[in-house]
């Protein structure tokens, strides 16, 4: 354990200050509300509306069916410009031998308020141009603005946000610029030196000019599986807090592990201060690093039971997120796998883990699913995470050959009934609606109303942003982390915020789901409590802080 | 729930659970007691709801080891005794006659052959009715008589070929069929019979290339159309065993066998849709197909449509309640479902039922305890393990149990025990995944120019032009400068060019 260092309780007007910068709702007494969730609004598709669908992914693809196509790409949601609403970023792919459509570009839509976006891509220098997979984004350099790591075929690319609006591409400079497959990257600091770290999940060991053929139907070409290929190595950097890493994955035991790599979270699991990494691998034993200190890490998923799904088979793990979802103050992790596996919900057990995905009613709802995005999320604000699954299948010839699977798939969201089981509510709250090839899904709440909205990037077209209208729905608070280091959000801290004698975890970090980002703003579904009677935070670097608010149903800033 | 796909099901068992709809004396092919062993054909064999999972085989028709027989007795092309005919209604055959009755008959038939022994046709008739009767043996002296006394009749040589095939005498059989071949060597009985030789052997690519020849030359010719499809299903070729099969389909509509083949060619096709509604039609044509019920409801329960399920599993057990698998793949439909708290209690009585009738029901051992883990209750873990345990004395080599052994008795407090397990899981898994890699390497490539022109050479060099012609475009999509390609495609001539006009991305 980290030593406990002085405790700061921070005053009431700090808070009020911290509100009223933020721009957040005025101050007045809860209505009580009705806790019996209702679905006329469900949540919504405003793409449209919104002007995200000027987004359009693409793959690159020719029917040459090229390995690195069917991975999809993510997006991320975060505040490049510190304006108090979370923008957006999608990753596109571009193009591959044999492709003759437009260019692939990736796109920065900046949140103007009122549920409308704008493009800033070129004004903000972020179009990038190449095969883009993932977007990790962090504010690497502690200088109060989020950055953006992308994730690519081919190597990957550092842009530093410069506070102007605009980003630069630092990759060389700061010596990130993984060669290899990578699928997401996840940013967190290991040795609590106040800087963020960077692993990055490499998928397979591919050359283009080494394709594999694969045939499933009738001598026609498809998508080769990942074991085909040799896995990938994967890479942890070390930020040395002067704009530059260092690759430590050899001298920190990460490059012993193979895995076929592809949603990554920090999280620390053992609650041991010291903050672990684990890696949903495809087809192979997921990794739990364990942070050892000194800058070393063991792999201890066998020995905490998650490195396979509940019957011992190394599942198509993609993506992952981590989540306290039965409030007993242990981080749980959810891991989205192939169709015919059930997505894993790992209940963390006091640092072993057992899959309870089939016992907790979601894993049968999943089976004929593909998941890539998920993420644990209280879109009802009761007080309970619930789950979302972004869908889609990698084989885009499947239904030729299957006509109970299909590469277009529905979404899911599972609600948390509050006993440790989960209840199928796709269709109630409509996100079920329409099939996509959904890969990365990021959540956040895009309009700060204390809904979480999610939005989806599509294997090729336009992507999907859902917006939470679900109506009556309980009390909710979220929280603004500042920490002293003067990052833009304090990564890597825990929080704990107790209401009618409930206390609800969040741990801070921003990227999970599959190679995406998401509002890092921890947000609190309370139910039908009117006030909150403590908020306790472990910031990164060990030291705590404890609040009690005057106001819910609002955003609090608070500064360690 | 372990993997679906029926990976476990042994090639003979398939190969013979269709050899019966054919309507074959196969089901006392290899009985020389005088009797037909069933006459229900494959209605009547206790097969398992669980026939495509991995649950156990339990394809177990009798004279299950014996060889696919040929389908018409010989000389008359009729359906033997016991068959479901391919065309008809495909109601019930007749019972099968008493031991007496066919004491009587063998009687009959023996005083007709002694009072005129150099009679082919007498020759020819006793040896239909052993055959019919499944007395092979028999019959054998008799079709040798006939063929003595008319050596320019391909047809006693044929039934001799059929009859040694069924007695195993494979070496026996194929000089038979060599003589028949010298008469007529395009006879569709013939080309059927040789083709059931290869089979019987267990030579599926020398019946695949018979068959495929026979159908070429006789694509009227149902039964032989039905023993290529069930060969495709054999060889793990599953789609073309559903090209081979729709147009049979076609000829004998109300045939339940045959859309219960086409069904079992779908489910492994993975077209469950379609395999359920080839099975509907099977239970409207026969209401009293148990198997066919418990198929429908294990593919329901496959798609995750438990409650839809259950419904065709209490007719299926209505029908044969001996069924151990009928019960545990109902107690899957409630374990599965969390609709209703009571449903988990529910299961386990199924699963107990299920096992008291087949203590080494694997599924059901494992689905159970599975059960059980998930619900983890102290007794509940105890009961697991011991479950657990049992399916690892059937098989000391189950990854799966080793692993969730080890979880099992670890959250028991049995942490060492636990080790021993997770040890002998890592080994085990290891294994799997390297034959697994192996397994997939050999059935890909890398996808270059050169090794589209070694196929399109090797299509060429085997007289396929059309397939040569493919790959060579291939190639030079994948290397445009590649000459060679595009000489040896030009030579191809007029078989690629009309292909060119059409290749489109």
């Amino acid at each position: 354990m980290r030593p406990l260092l002085a405790r700061l309780l921070l005053g009431a007007g700090v808070l009020w200050g911290a509100l009223t910068a933020s721009g957040c709702q005025s101050p007045s007494k809860p209505a009580p509300v009705d806790t019996q969730t209702r679905f006329e609004a469900g949540f919504q598709d405003r793409t449209r509306e919104s002007g995200l669908d000027r987004f359009e992914r693409v793959d690159g693809s020719s029917g040459r069916k090229f390995f690195p196509e069917q991975m999809g790409s993510g997006c991320a949601i975060f505040d490049y410009d510190n304006d108090g609403f979370q923008d957006v970023y999608f990753c596109s792919g571009s193009t591959l031998p044999g492709y003759k459509g437009p260019a692939g570009k990736n796109r920065l839509f900046r949140n103007k308020g009122g549920g409308s976006f704008e493009d800033v891509t070129d004004k903000a220098g972020v179009g990038c141009g190449k095969y883009c997979i993932g977007a990790a984004a962090a504010d690497y350099d502690n200088d109060g603005d989020t950055d953006l790591y992308l994730t690519c075929f081919g190597p990957n690319v550092l842009y530093r946000n410069e506070g102007d609006g605009t980003f630069k591409d630092v990759t060389a400079a700061a010596k990130v610029g993984d060669p290899r497959l990578s699928a997401s990257a996840a940013w967190g600091d290991f040795d609590g030196d106040g800087f963020l770290d960077l692993y990055v999940a490499n998928y397979v060991k591919y050359d283009i000019r080494k394709d594999r053929w694969c045939s499933k139907f009738a001598g026609q070409k498809s998508f080769c599986g990942p074991t085909l290929y040799d896995p990938g190595e994967h890479t942890l950097y070390h930020n040395n807090g002067d704009g530059a890493f260092t690759d430590i994955s050899a001298s920190s035991g990460i490059r012993t592990g193979h895995g076929n790599g592809m949603g990554v979270v920090w999280l620390d699991y053992d609650d041991d201060g010291r903050q672990d990494i684990f890696v949903a691998n495809d087809q192979s034993p997921n990794f739990l690093w364990h942070n050892e200190g000194g800058g070393k890490f063991v792999d201890t998923a066998m020995e905490s039971g998650i490195a396979f799904g509940e019957e011992g088979n190394a599942r198509a793990g993609m993506g992952v997120d981590v989540g306290d979802y039965d409030n007993d103050g242990k981080p749980d992790l959810v891991v989205t796998n192939f169709s015919e596996e059930s997505n894993a919900l790992y209940h963390n057990e006091g640092g072993l883990f057992r899959d309870v995905a089939m016992a907790s009613g979601m894993g049968a709802g999943t089976l004929m699913f593909l998941g890539f995005g998920t993420g644990f999320l209280d879109y009802d604000r009761d007080g309970h995470l619930d789950l979302f699954f972004a869908n889609g299948h990698v084989l885009d010839d499947i239904e030729t050959y299957s006509d109970s699977v299909t590469w277009a798939q529905a979404a899911q969201l599972f609600r948390n009934k509050g006993d440790g089981t989960f209840d199928d509510a796709s269709v109630p709250t409509g996100v079920s609606k329409g099939k996509r090839v959904a890969r990365g899904a990021a959540f956040g709440d895009l309009d700060n109303d204390g809904r979480p909205d999610v939005v989806i990037s599509v294997m090729r077209g336009k992507p999907l942003y859902l917006h939470n209208e679900n109506v009556a729905t309980g009390h909710w608070l979220g929280l603004t982390l500042r920490p002293k280091n003067g990052a833009a959000s304090a990564i890597g801290a825990t929080v704990w915020v107790t209401a009618d004698g409930k206390t609800q975890r969040r741990d801070v970090r921003a990227n999970a789901s599959y190679a995406s980002s998401n509002d890092p703003r921890p947000l609190f579904g309370l139910g039908p409590a009117t006030r909150v009677t403590q908020i306790k935070v472990r910031w990164p670097n060990g030291k705590t802080s404890e609040v009690v608010p005057t106001q819910i149903d609002e955003y609090l800033t608070i500064t360690e | 729930m372990r993997p679906v796909p029926g990976s476990h099901r042994s090639s003979l068992g398939t190969l013979l659970a269709a050899v019966t709809l054919l309507g074959s004396a196969g089901c006392g092919g290899s009985r020389e007691d005088g009797l037909a062993a069933s006459t229900g054909g494959g209605a009547s064999r206790p097969q398992g709801a669980g026939s495509t999972t991995t649950a156990p085989n339990t394809v177990s028709s009798p004279g299950a080891t014996a060889p696919a027989p040929p389908q018409a007795a010989p000389g008359t092309g009729n359906s033997a005794p016991g068959s479901t005919p391919i065309s008809g209604t495909g109601g019930a055959a007749p019972p099968a006659p008493s031991l007496e009755e066919v004491q009587r008959a063998t009687a009959q038939v023996e005083m007709t052959v002694a009072q005129q022994p150099t009679d082919f046709n007498i020759r020819m008739q006793a040896a239909t009715f052993y055959m019919r009767a499944g007395m092979n043996a028999r019959a054998i002296p008799h079709l040798e008589a006939a063929g003595r006394l008319s050596p320019r009749a391909e047809l006693p040589w044929i039934a001799l070929g059929d009859a040694h095939t069924l007695l195993g005498k494979f070496d026996a059989a194929r000089k038979a069929y060599d003589r028949a071949a010298k008469i007529k060597p395009n006879n569709s009985l013939l080309i059927r019979g040789q083709g059931q030789l290869e089979l019987a052997q267990e030579h599926f690519k020398a019946a695949r290339a018979v068959l495929e020849r026979g159908l070429k030359l006789h694509p009227e010719d149902l039964e032989i159309r039905v023993a290529l499809g069930n060969l495709y299903l054999v060889v793990n070729k599953p789609r073309l065993a559903v090209e081979t099969l729709l147009p049979a389909i076609k000829e004998a509509p109300d045939n339940p066998g045959l859309h219960s083949l086409l069904a079992d060619a779908y489910e492994r096709d993975l077209h469950l849709e379609s395999a359920i509604k080839e099975l509907e039609i099977v239970t409207r044509l026969d209401p009293t197909m148990h198997e066919a019920w418990g198929r429908t409801g294990l593919y329901l329960v496959n798609l995750a449509r438990y409650s839809e399920a259950r419904k065709p599993l209490e007719r299926a057990i209505q029908l044969f309640p001996g069924e151990s698998h009928y019960h545990g793949t109902l107690a899957d439909s409630y374990l599965l479902d969390q609709s209703s708290p009571d449903n988990f209690e529910t299961a386990v009585g199924l699963y107990q039922k299920a096992l008291e009738l087949d203590p080494k029901n694997e599924k059901a051992l494992y689905s159970y305890a599975m059960g059980l883990t998930r619900r983890g209750r102290p007794e509940d873990l105890t009961e697991a393990s011991g479950l657990l345990k049992r399916l690892l004395a059937m098989d000391e080599k189950d990854s799966n149990v080793h692993f969730k052994l080890a979880e099992t008795l670890r959250r028991m407090g049995r942490v060492e025990d636990a080790k021993k397990h997770q040890k002998r899981f890592r080994e085990l898994f290891e294994l799997g995944r390297k034959q697994t890699r192996t397994l997939y390497a050999r059935a890909s490539f890398e996808d270059t120019a050169e090794a589209h022109l070694k196929l399109a050479r090797e299509h060429r060099g085997r007289g396929n032009a059309a397939l040569a012609a493919k790959e060579y475009r291939l190639a030079l999509d994948r290397d445009p400068g590649l000459s060679a390609a595009r000489a040896e495609l030009e030579a191809l001539g007029a078989v690629a060019a009309p292909e060119n006009k059409g290749l489109k991305r």
